[in-house]
């Protein structure tokens, strides 16, 4: 600032502190001016919030990206806790025959379904030598059967943690079913063997040719045995292997898959809540990061006091008002000082009035002084009887009486300084709306 | 621009080569108020870009994709869609929706493992689950131009598109009727990889019949084509095209005697009863209740009759869509209750189905949904796939289109029925203008035919919006201000 500041600064830039209005009411005096004393309107200390204006979205999941992290973290965990062991699962396929109609062979493959999975084929099945030990009871909760549709095949499928094991284990399912059916004509045979054998050992009775009767007898009893013994061959042959089990798949998903399943969800609910939340309570940590959030603002440095100066001359405005954000004082002041000494530059003479509250500390001290009244609309339309000066620089703190006495109105400028890591993009957007009118410029500094 | 022949007037006229978009974060697409032509252009593009879809969805309908010879073709080929448009500054993100869609991507990918885990016997296939977050991926976008003029240039494009495969529907059985066998000439000219399978392409009107269900040899099925040609009913009619083609889509519905369509157009007609277009429907009384009349005298109508009161039949297809697959999977839902609440893995509804040996029982959405995921993703699932219902430019293809994919068709994984609802409504939405249904005066089919047969004159009837007159209207004012250009 030195370096810019002339040696006649007295003359040209009064950096200044107005004083209090009079408080005997309207016609106190600053100098030689009449300054009213009217109490500055009552509002609330806070400013009315913006409404809601999301950020674009690549730009908050790309600033909350540790949030996607953490829940892509915490989602792969919960995958790995809850996942389970790998199953695996083998298919043999038993083949229906000797049936044709449409209607039967449905009836066969649905009965053939749940003969597979009936607690005597299972018991059967783990008497085998490839699956012995294996508990029925085990089994039966591994093993499930489907007739597939419009074919003669049923699919036995048997799951297990082992994928061999589960391959012999349909195997030895599928023998089971097609033994069982075996064994089931096997008796049915003879059953009826046996029941032709008691008819042919029972002599006849009565009288007449009883040789020629007998032989009768024995014939018509012959070809019965006989069209029966086809017909259980037939229904003997009515099951055979398919095709056995020679390898197995995957069934279900293992830890690693739920695992991933696990972090993507995460990662992608880390987003949704990312959305919800929005930019507002977020602190602003860089001026890129601010531009991408909220495109639409007008941003520039501190540095860049010399270009709003500029700004501010070709404007036609009289009136520059630097409003300060909670935890920017120091900086809003020196942005103000640094704009007045560029128009100073530039030939104009400046007033600059700091009404910025310097102490920190209690939140109290950080209540406006009264030397906002200056930012009236009476005094900025008429600088130059006010204070004798062609300008008018006002630093002060974006608190709701210095904002109420410049909202809605365009016949000043206004420059928003907020601070890297300490104000949030609400806090930014409020002030904003607020002096919307004036077309702001928001400055960030570091 | 590039200036073209000039006018006989002596006018010079200009005409867009080239729409110069905006890219979507630089900057808005041209604003139709200030800048007429930039408005037109993107009026154009956006209007092309859909229909272009549509054209592609009616053409790829049965190629699949070769790595994955289960997954349709469209399934890749709608998100490249939306990328590209995205990138031409036609499309844009849609803030409600993709979070919506994220909220059920997520959900959804959590929830397995936890079946994994609690659900006995769950059946999960993560292969289903990327399925169900890749076809609904698309609802996360929509059109920057979403004026009423777009919607209604669209629309004619769909309605010429669905003219195009109703003819060659009618071609198809009227080589039928000329003696010439079915081929399925698709399948002949190229390998099998490439065209999806387990499809019923095509089958006989009734058994042992020589005529089969139209499906144009392109059709994946004969109630695809006719959803098709169902919506570009609706959509000729709601843009005005001239009533011959309205004929000759009505001609191709009926050679696919199929519900589908159908059930699209009756109930997207029903919903305008509700609205001031209802005026213009009277006025087709006339020609419908002829039709209807010739129809029930043909094979097509009597099958089409058939199926409107089969759905008492257990085995009908109404029954199989509709009634059964609710009473069949409801006890192999409740069984579990943690299966209630988690579900039973992704795809598991489409086994169960598959190994019930039902032939042709369907899974419709809420039984996917609800079965599949458990009430609580469930409810996330449906609340992203509903919303993509709401906020269309009109209210009967939102309609129609929710009734057809969540009580008819299979409307959750199957790109070829879902990707309608996005070009006609959830690309739309929200909407910028009052739905077309309150405004009579978009109907111009009506005032078209109308007026060819010396009943209406124009002007007679005043309307806000004439889009029978739109296009003269809009080549005096494009030639208004291009001749003030140099």
């Amino acid at each position: 600032m030195s370096a810019m500041t002339p040696p006649d600064e007295d003359r040209a830039l009064r950096v200044q502190t107005v004083p209090k209005p009079d408080g005997s009411g309207p016609g106190g005096s600053t100098g030689s001016h009449p300054v009213p004393a009217e109490p500055l309107p009552a509002e609330s200390r806070r400013l009315p919030k913006a409404a809601a204006r999301p950020a674009p979205v690549l730009a908050l999941l790309r600033a909350r990206w540790p949030w996607l992290v953490i829940a892509g973290l915490m989602g792969t965990l919960a995958g790995l806790l809850l996942g389970t062991t790998q199953i695996y699962q083998a298919t043999a396929t038993i083949r229906l025959s000797g049936v044709t109609d449409p209607l039967q062979v449905k009836q066969a493959g649905q009965t053939y379904e749940e003969i597979a999975q009936s607690p005597p084929v299972i018991e059967k099945a783990t008497t085998y030598n490839s699956i012995k030990g294996t508990a029925p009871e085990d089994l039966a909760t591994r093993v499930t059967a489907v007739w597939a549709l419009d074919t003669y095949l049923v699919d036995i499928t048997v799951k297990n943690s082992s994928g061999e094991r589960a391959v012999l284990e349909a195997n030895a399912v599928m023998t089971a079913v097609i033994d069982s059916a075996n064994a089931q004509a096997d008796r049915k045979n003879k059953e009826l063997k046996d029941a032709v054998i008691k008819v042919l050992a029972d002599k006849v009775q009565g009288s007449g040719d009883a040789t020629a009767v007998e032989q009768g007898r024995r014939d018509r009893l012959g070809f019965g045995l006989g069209d029966a013994q086809l017909g259980q061959i037939v229904q003997a042959g009515a099951v055979t292997a398919g095709s056995q089990a020679a390898s197995y798949i995957a069934a279900g998903t293992s830890r690693p898959v739920a695992a991933g399943l696990g972090g993507i969800g995460g990662l992608i609910l880390g987003a949704v809540a990312a959305l919800l939340v929005g930019a507002g309570r977020r602190r602003i940590r860089t001026p890129n990061e601010l531009r991408a959030l909220a495109p639409e603002l007008t941003l520039r440095s501190t540095t860049q006091a010399g270009e709003v100066a500029g700004r501010l001359l070709e404007s036609g405005h009289s009136t520059l008002v630097v409003l300060s954000l909670p935890s920017t004082p120091s900086s809003a002041s020196r942005f103000a000082a640094a704009v007045a000494n560029h128009l100073r530059t530039h030939g104009s003479s400046v007033t600059l009035v700091n009404a910025i509250a310097l102490e920190s500390g209690d939140s109290s001290s950080m209540a406006l002084p009264d030397e906002v009244w200056v930012l009236r609309r009476d005094i900025r339309q008429d600088v130059k009887s006010y204070f004798s000066t062609d300008m008018l620089v006002v630093a002060c703190t974006a608190e709701p009486e210095a904002v109420g006495l410049i909202s809605g109105q365009s016949d000043l400028m206004a420059v928003i300084v907020a601070k890297e890591g300490r104000s949030s993009l609400q806090q930014v957007w409020d002030t904003v709306s607020a002096v919307e009118s004036a077309d702001p410029i928001v400055v960030l500094a570091p | 621009m590039t200036a073209v022949a000039a006018a006989p007037d002596g006018v010079s006229v200009v005409r867009p080569r080239r729409i110069t978009m905006v890219h979507p974060w630089r900057g808005p697409a041209p604003d139709p108020a200030v800048d007429p032509a930039g408005g037109l252009a993107l009026e154009q593009a956006t209007a092309r870009f859909v229909g272009a879809l549509f054209a592609a969805m009616v053409l790829l309908q049965r190629f699949s994709t070769v790595a994955l010879p289960d997954v349709s073709i469209l399934v890749l080929l709608v998100p490249a869609w939306v990328v590209w448009g995205l990138l031409r500054g036609l499309m844009q993100l849609e803030r409600n929706r993709l979070l919506l869609w994220l909220a059920a991507a997520g959900t959804s990918a959590i929830v397995v493992p936890l079946q994994q885990r609690f659900v006995t016997e769950p059946i999960i296939s993560v292969t289903a689950w990327a399925l169900l977050v890749a076809v609904w991926l698309p609802t996360v976008v929509t059109l920057k131009d979403r004026r009423r003029t777009t919607f209604v240039r669209m629309l004619r494009i769909i309605a010429r598109v669905a003219a195009v495969l109703a003819a060659g529907c009618l071609v198809f059985i009227g080589s039928a009727l000329a003696g010439v066998p079915y081929q399925d000439y698709l399948a002949e000219a190229l390998p099998s990889p490439l065209l999806l399978q387990d499809f019923v392409i095509t089958y006989p009107i009734v058994y042992g019949s020589n005529l089969y269900r139209a499906n144009a040899w392109i059709g994946l099925e004969p109630s695809f084509v006719s959803m098709q040609l169902g919506l570009g009913l609706v959509a000729a009619f709601m843009s005005g095209i001239r009533l011959r083609v309205l004929v000759l889509i009505i001609g191709g519905l009926v050679a696919a005697t199929a519900g589908s369509g159908l059930a699209i157009a009756a109930v997207a007609f029903v919903v305008m009863l509700g609205y001031p277009v209802r005026n213009n429907l009277v006025r087709y009384l006339p020609v419908a209740i002829g039709g209807v009349i010739a129809l029930v005298a043909t094979p097509f109508g009597q099958s089409i009759l058939g199926r409107l009161t089969e759905a008492g039949d257990q085995q009908s297809s109404t029954s199989l869509r509709g009634i059964l697959p609710y009473s069949y999977m409801w006890p192999r839902w409740v069984s579990d209750p943690l299966a209630v609440v988690l579900g039973r893995g992704p795809g598991s509804s489409q086994k169960i189905v598959l190994d019930s040996g039902i032939m042709g029982l369907l899974t419709p959405s809420p039984v996917k949904i609800f079965f599949e995921y458990g009430v609580i993703a469930g409810l996330v699932i449906a609340a992203c796939l509903l919303y993509a219902y709401v906020g269309g430019p009109s209210r009967a293809l939102s309609v129609t289109m929710l009734v057809s994919l969540w009580l008819l068709q299979p409307g959750t994984t199957t790109m070829i029925a879902v990707m309608p609802l996005f070009l006609t409504t959830t690309w739309w939405s929200p909407r910028i203008d009052p739905v077309l249904e309150s405004d009579q005066a978009t109907y111009a089919a009506a005032r078209g035919w109308l007026q060819r047969a010396a009943v209406w004159r124009p002007g007679q009837v005043v309307g806000t919006w004439r889009l029978g007159r739109r296009r003269r209207g809009l080549s005096s004012a494009a030639r208004t201000m291009r001749g003030s250009q140099p």
